[in-house]
């Protein structure tokens, strides 16, 4: 209430200013263009005109690899995770009618929409990981038992939270071993800021939820 | 809302990772992250933990493993969505359910529990119309006259007679077999003779039925002798049929759609023209059968579609082709698909209804197979000239200036498509459309007669189209040359491309592009592609050789 006010006093004193002191205004000086309009390559990288190495293009997952993924990270049964139709297509899922290609930009509301799905599916995952077995099964197996759609512990799989994280990150990114290490050394810094929080298992829905945002996920 | 903050303070987290890393672009990416990408291109997902588990310590991903991937039904649907960007499939613009066989459910009850009539808005309008449009019938039993039709009585309205109404019958539905619903019984109308009298003097009782009579009407007389109109006997799964009072929906009302049986023929039609490309790929046959097969799945909803409803629309013609003949065991709720052999001058998913549908004009139809499977598409040279100038002034298209540029390549293209209705899915065989309008358009029948002669032949030319007067619509302007792909067909097209080399060539190319996720640079364009092409047509157009050759290209595996 007080900001409201506060904020309704500022609105009232900039209506009440003198016209004649907005007269008194300069003109704005004209936009220079300071940036140097040359990307800014890491260091190592060739320059641009030599560069004759042909690699693969990067590509957003589409909607449709999302929906399978979601099931096969988080070893659910094929199908489990679907998008409304409307959704998909708003995220780039072509309807051939008014649009014909796929877009696959990592756009602001693409992530905006991962935010919000990791958001609401994290903690899912994190409420149904009690129900999971532990030892009943062993770690490698899949599971795609439709009569039982949580099997495998997702989330704390390994006695360790290192080695808990180091599988989500396998599981998300496909990245392991030594190439993992940064990531794991920054998503433990979230899993123990996110750790503050009383939600369940609260320090992995922040992991789960970095991973889900991750362009290392995303893009491949 | 805590989880969130800490989500949005994380974002950025893996960015700042890449910002530390040296560039590498020329490094190949290690075994479990190709091993990810192969998953995700080749089955649509990750790889399972297993996979990952078995992969660790390897650089390379087995041949074992990309072949399980690539014989992998889930690579058969990644091709079928790799073809559907290929293709656009989407019917949301064909007429599939015309208003006059489309029943609506109406709730007579809202809000307290379920009393649904279905009736039609058409026939509400034609038949029961007075000066209220489009009432219903009344919630009660119908009953019926010694002729067997229903007892109209009147609904009056502050003294004034607004419409005349029946009751409603129960039936059982032929998309629900064992329950019975309640529709009203001028639509319930099946006579056991199929056929019902237009414009009776009964029906023209009706305002707005006799309104459209009349309209109607001026077509028949405007022909000598004139076209037996009132009173004619019309097919009651044909367009004019709600033009009689005597039609209905049929037996079970197999004659029309709702909304739901609607959506089911659309995606039906769609997966029909898909599972085509999933027989080819699955069974490994060569590639070209896409465009060339003769063999096409068909099941219970295009079944009952063909057999009773194609008939019914004005805009989308849809008579029974001879030479695609349904399966008799189908019935509307069998969703098994049954392998149908087609004849004449059908060719592979180029003349299936799903294509067709989507692709109305001939020169539609040829333009999608011109981009899809050579790659090309018609750019025009430069701006219109003025439409004063007298080349501006041909009907010819592949003669008027600024027009030429494109329809010199693309009507001959188009001509292979002359022999299947435009806005329809029908082969137009000689015997019941000749070249010339001589048998069509003379000694008028039926007013469904009168229709197809002037749907499909010239008798109203105009300029140019004088010298051909009276000719079937796909010969107009047409050259000795491109007569004689009108009448061979798609194959013909197909065939061609096939044996030029441009199938082969815009195969690879749009595949390459589709795993590699850009454009072959001006020295892949020069070496591998061909290459690539080359070993794709001498092996027999495998496609799933083909994918096998561009996922192991050394660009594929290296970053980012």
């Amino acid at each position: 209430m007080k900001r409201a006010a506060l904020i309704l006093a500022v609105a009232l004193a900039a209506c009440t200013k003198p016209p004649e002191m907005q007269q008194m205004q300069p003109p704005p000086p004209p936009l220079k263009v300071i940036a140097n309009p040359a990307p800014s390559m890491p260091d190592g990288h060739p320059a641009l005109k030599d560069l004759a190495i042909g690699s693969r293009g990067p590509r957003r997952m589409s909607v449709d690899q999302l929906e399978r993924s979601f099931d096969q990270i988080a070893e659910l049964p094929p199908g489990t995770v679907k998008l409304p139709p409307d959704l998909a297509l708003t995220l780039g899922r072509p309807d051939y009618k008014r649009l014909t290609e796929e877009q696959l930009q990592p756009t602001p509301l693409f992530m905006k929409f991962m935010l919000d799905l990791s958001a609401y599916l994290c903690p899912l995952l994190a409420n149904a990981e009690a129900t999971r077995p532990t030892d009943a099964t062993p770690p490698q197996t899949s599971c795609m038992n439709p009569t039982s759609p949580m099997c495998q512990k997702f989330f704390t799989r390994f006695p360790t939270v290192d080695e808990n994280i180091r599988y989500l990150v396998l599981r998300f990114t496909g990245i392991e071993g030594a190439d993992a290490d940064p990531y794991v050394t920054r998503l433990k810094a979230a899993y123990e800021t996110g750790s503050q929080s009383s939600a369940t298992l609260s320090g992995y829905q922040a992991v789960c939820a970095s991973l889900f945002t991750s362009p290392e996920f995303l893009l491949y | 809302m805590r989880i969130m903050t800490v989500v949005l303070t994380l974002v950025a987290f893996s960015a700042s990772a890449q910002a530390d890393a040296k560039c590498e672009l020329a490094k190949p990416i290690d075994g479990q992250r190709l091993l990810r990408r192969l998953s995700l291109d080749l089955r649509g997902y990750t790889p399972s933990y297993q996979e990952a588990v078995d992969q660790r310590g390897s650089a390379e991903v087995s041949a074992a493993k990309l072949d399980s991937y690539i014989q992998s039904a889930d690579f058969v649907g990644t091709m079928r969505k790799y073809h559907e960007q290929l293709l656009w499939p989407n019917l949301d613009s064909a007429e599939l359910d015309p208003l006059q066989q489309k029943l609506f459910r109406v709730d007579m009850d809202p809000g307290m529990g379920e009393d649904f009539i279905y009736f039609s808005i058409l026939r509400a309008l034609f038949l029961r119309s007075v000066t209220q449009q489009f009432p219903i019938c009344r919630n009660e039993p119908a009953t019926f006259d010694a002729q067997g039709q229903p007892v109209m009585t009147p609904l009056v309205v502050n003294g004034q007679t607004v419409a005349m109404q029946e009751g409603y019958v129960m039936v059982e539905p032929y998309w629900a077999p064992g329950t019975q619903v309640k529709v009203c019984a001028l639509d319930a109308m099946a006579p056991a003779s199929g056929t019902g009298r237009i414009c009776t003097a009964k029906a023209r009782m009706s305002p707005y039925m006799n309104q459209t009579c009349n309209q109607f009407g001026v077509y028949p007389n405007a022909v000598q002798p004139p076209v037996p109109f009132n009173d004619a006997p019309i097919a009651c799964d044909s367009a004019f049929a709600f033009l009689s009072s005597e039609c209905g929906c049929g037996p079970n009302l197999r004659l029309c759609q709702t909304d739901e049986t609607a959506a089911r023929l659309r995606r039906s039609l769609i997966d029909q023209q898909m599972r085509v490309v999933e027989d080819v790929v699955s069974q490994d046959l060569p590639y070209t059968e896409v465009l060339t097969r003769m063999r096409v799945p068909m099941n219970g909803a295009i079944a009952h579609y063909l057999r009773y409803q194609s008939r019914a629309s004005f805009e989308l013609f849809g008579e029974t082709d001879a030479t695609n003949p349904i399966p008799p065991q189908l019935s509307y709720l069998d969703d098994t698909w049954v392998n149908v052999d087609r004849g004449g001058r059908h060719s592979g998913i180029l003349t299936t209804p799903g294509y067709l549908l989507k692709y109305m004009s001939n020169r539609g139809r040829a333009h999608r197979f011109y981009n899809a499977f050579e790659c090309s598409s018609f750019i025009p040279g430069g701006p219109l000239p003025s439409p004063q100038e007298a080349c501006s002034k041909h009907e010819d298209l592949t003669k008027r200036c600024g027009c030429d540029a494109c329809h010199i390549r693309l009507e001959p293209m188009s001509a292979h498509w002359g022999r299947f209705a435009e806005y329809g899915f029908t082969p137009l065989d000689e015997g019941r459309y000749p070249r010339t309008a001589a048998g069509v358009c003379t000694n008028f029948q039926s007013i469904d007669q009168l229709f197809r002669c002037f749907r499909f032949y010239n008798v109203q030319p105009v300029g140019e189209e004088e010298a051909y007067r009276n000719q079937l619509r796909p010969y107009v302007f047409r050259t000795p040359d491109e007569v004689a792909k009108l009448e061979t067909g798609p194959r013909a097209l197909a065939q061609a491309s096939i044996d030029s080399g441009a199938f082969a060539s815009c195969t690879t190319r749009k595949l390459w592009g589709y795993y590699m996720r850009r454009e072959p640079t001006p020295d892949e364009e020069s070496t591998v592609i061909p290459t690539l092409a080359a070993d794709f047509k001498s092996g027999g157009y495998k496609i799933k050789d083909l994918v096998k050759k561009i996922v192991t290209q050394p660009a594929y595996r290296r970053m980012p």
